[in-house]
């Protein structure tokens, strides 16, 4: 019984754990500006960040380490500083995008501008990071992020034509007002904002902090490949309100306040309250584990002790590092920046960076000195090789496509 | 031998760098800016006025209808203003080189100065700072703000 709570649990986490900021908006945005012709990035998507983050997972179950750890000590140090400056950077505007999201998300609530929420967004998830258990961190953000499920409820109270949505998924048309190059320049950013890197690192530092062994592979894969892509279908279901009710309306998303106004049709005030708990969740939910993931990656890298296991007098400087990204987060956000524009910037940069983060877990992966016999097998390397070059077609493209469209305009 | 692989070399790092940069300068050129000059700035202007007073309409309509609370029908109505001031810095101060981009620009910042006022109005009413004008009359008036400014701008 205890077991398949504990597996319950783990799905249901990786569910409400899954979406971000990047993910609310990206798919917002395309919903409403493309309807469901984007849904199949979706879908490419998760079936990538299932794979890669079950290798993760399962180099740190069968080694003891973090992927980070073995990336230094086999491929050496130059072409992991390499992979630790581009994950750092797309690491550090991620948590960047997920502290003015929880901002967001209370002025929603509140009506009290977003630098007022600032620094208690950032306040709360330095003393998170700090103090709270991982385990308790861990579920309660992804249970409370499961009431984004709201979204999905939404779209059978909108009473849609299915047939119509079901069309615009599976023969994908570019509308008049778009160009083929915004089409491909958002088919990267949902693509980006389903593979971020942060989640990957925070999948394998996190299995260490759980203490994973391969008796856990089992379990761990469950919660991967059912909890990613029922997290994958509430991002269908969110481009899917958007679709319903803003494309037709005309009103193109450009904040957040307008994600939740298909929700507040469908459902009133009652699946607003529910919805603006799920949005302060899942942001909050992905600061934590962003501000842990910049955390994990540079003590990883430079040696240091790290881990919420660890009391954090042991392992100060890992906790220097979190209250350093977390400040300056919170910072670049008092520039008076955009905190939606700099979501939609940090999941184009995720694409740029996808290479330099996946393919040395693909190397570490395949190395029997490490992994044993849980060696990748043929199938999941040539599903893995299939995916490297569509992360990398996907990472050329991002810039050039990025300058064409005006950033997606 | 070996100076003649060192000068092989080093023209070949030449040429990539200026086929990189003919590249950047060639893609520089396809930026929405440069490739559709002030028509297209205007365009892109008025499709994001367009959709923040449509956004604004919808943001009324549910409160009218009791479905939003009154903070977030304030923050949509808020969003919807910014979006339109960020139009507007937008194409203010863009230099037009023929009359009908001069009457363009003068529609359009004449329309979002006004629907600037109506968003900021809207907002008024629902932090009951003042009663006018009704709510329902906010919401027609953006909504065919909205429709004017797209039928007339073509």
């Amino acid at each position: 019984m205890g077991k398949i709570f504990s597996v319950a649990l783990g799905i249901l986490t990786a569910i409400g754990g899954f979406l971000d900021i990047g993910d609310l908006v990206t798919n917002a945005v395309v919903g409403s500006r493309f309807g469901l012709a984007l849904a199949w990035v979706v879908v490419v998507g998760v079936i990538g960040i299932c794979l890669y983050a079950n290798m993760a997972g399962k180099v740190a179950a069968v080694s003891g380490r973090a992927t980070f750890e073995i990336i230094r000590e086999r491929l050496g140090p130059r072409v992991a500083a390499a992979n630790l400056s581009a994950s750092f950077f797309i690491n550090l505007m991620t948590l960047t995008a997920e502290i003015g999201g929880v901002a967001l998300a209370l002025q929603l609530a509140t009506d009290v501008g977003r630098m007022m929420w600032i620094p208690v967004a950032a306040f709360a998830v330095w003393v998170v990071v700090w103090r709270v258990k991982f385990s308790i961190m861990e579920n309660v953000t992804g249970l409370l992020g499961l009431f984004l499920i709201v979204f999905a409820i939404s779209v059978f109270a909108l009473h849609p034509n299915w047939g119509d949505l079901v069309h615009q998924a599976t023969a994908p048309v570019i509308s008049e007002k778009e160009s083929a190059a915004t089409y491909w320049y958002f088919a990267i950013a949902l693509f980006g904002a389903a593979m971020t890197p942060y989640e990957v690192f925070f999948f394998s530092s996190g299995a260490v902090e759980e203490h994973w062994t391969k008796k856990d592979l089992g379990t761990s894969r469950l919660n991967v490949m059912v909890g990613f892509p029922l997290g994958g279908v509430l991002s269908i279901a969110i481009a899917s309100c958007a679709a319903i009710v803003l494309l037709p309306g005309q009103i193109e998303v450009t904040s957040l306040s307008q994600i939740t106004m298909p929700v507040v049709i469908a459902g009133g005030k009652l699946l607003l309250a529910f919805v603006i708990v799920g949005i302060v969740a899942a942001t909050f939910g992905a600061a934590l584990e962003t501000a842990l993931s910049a955390g994990y990656i540079l003590a990883q890298f430079l040696g240091w002790p790290w881990g919420k296991f660890r009391r954090p007098a042991e392992a100060a400087r890992f906790h220097v590092v979190m209250f350093v990204a977390i400040v300056a987060g919170a910072a670049v956000l008092y520039t008076g920046i955009d905190p939606i524009m700099v979501t939609e910037y940090s999941v184009v940069f995720s694409a740029i960076a996808l290479p330099l983060t996946y393919l040395p877990i693909l190397i570490v992966a395949n190395d029997s000195e490490y992994m044993g016999e849980e060696t990748n097998g043929r199938v999941t390397n040539m599903l893995s090789s299939v995916y490297l070059v569509i992360i990398l077609a996907a990472s050329l493209a991002a810039i050039p496509l990025m300058i064409v469209t005006g950033g997606g305009q | 031998m070996a100076q003649q692989g060192e000068r092989l070399r080093r023209w070949r790092a030449i040429a990539l760098l200026a086929a990189f940069f003919v590249g950047l300068g060639l893609l520089l050129t396809q930026c929405p800016a440069n490739r559709d000059g002030m028509p297209g700035q205007l365009a892109q202007a008025m499709d994001e006025t367009v959709t923040a007073a449509r956004s604004g309409a919808l943001a009324l309509d549910l409160w009218i209808k009791q479905r939003s609370t009154n903070q977030l029908a304030s923050v949509q109505i808020s969003d919807a203003r910014d979006e339109v001031v960020k139009a507007y810095k937008g194409i203010a101060d863009l230099r037009a080189e023929d009359s009908t981009d001069i009457s363009r620009q003068r529609m359009l910042t004449e329309s979002m100065t006004s629907i600037i006022g109506q968003l900021n109005a809207a907002s008024a009413v629902i932090r009951s700072i003042q009663h006018e004008p009704a709510p329902e009359k906010a919401r027609d008036d953006l909504a065919a703000a909205a429709d004017a400014l797209e039928s007339g701008y073509r």
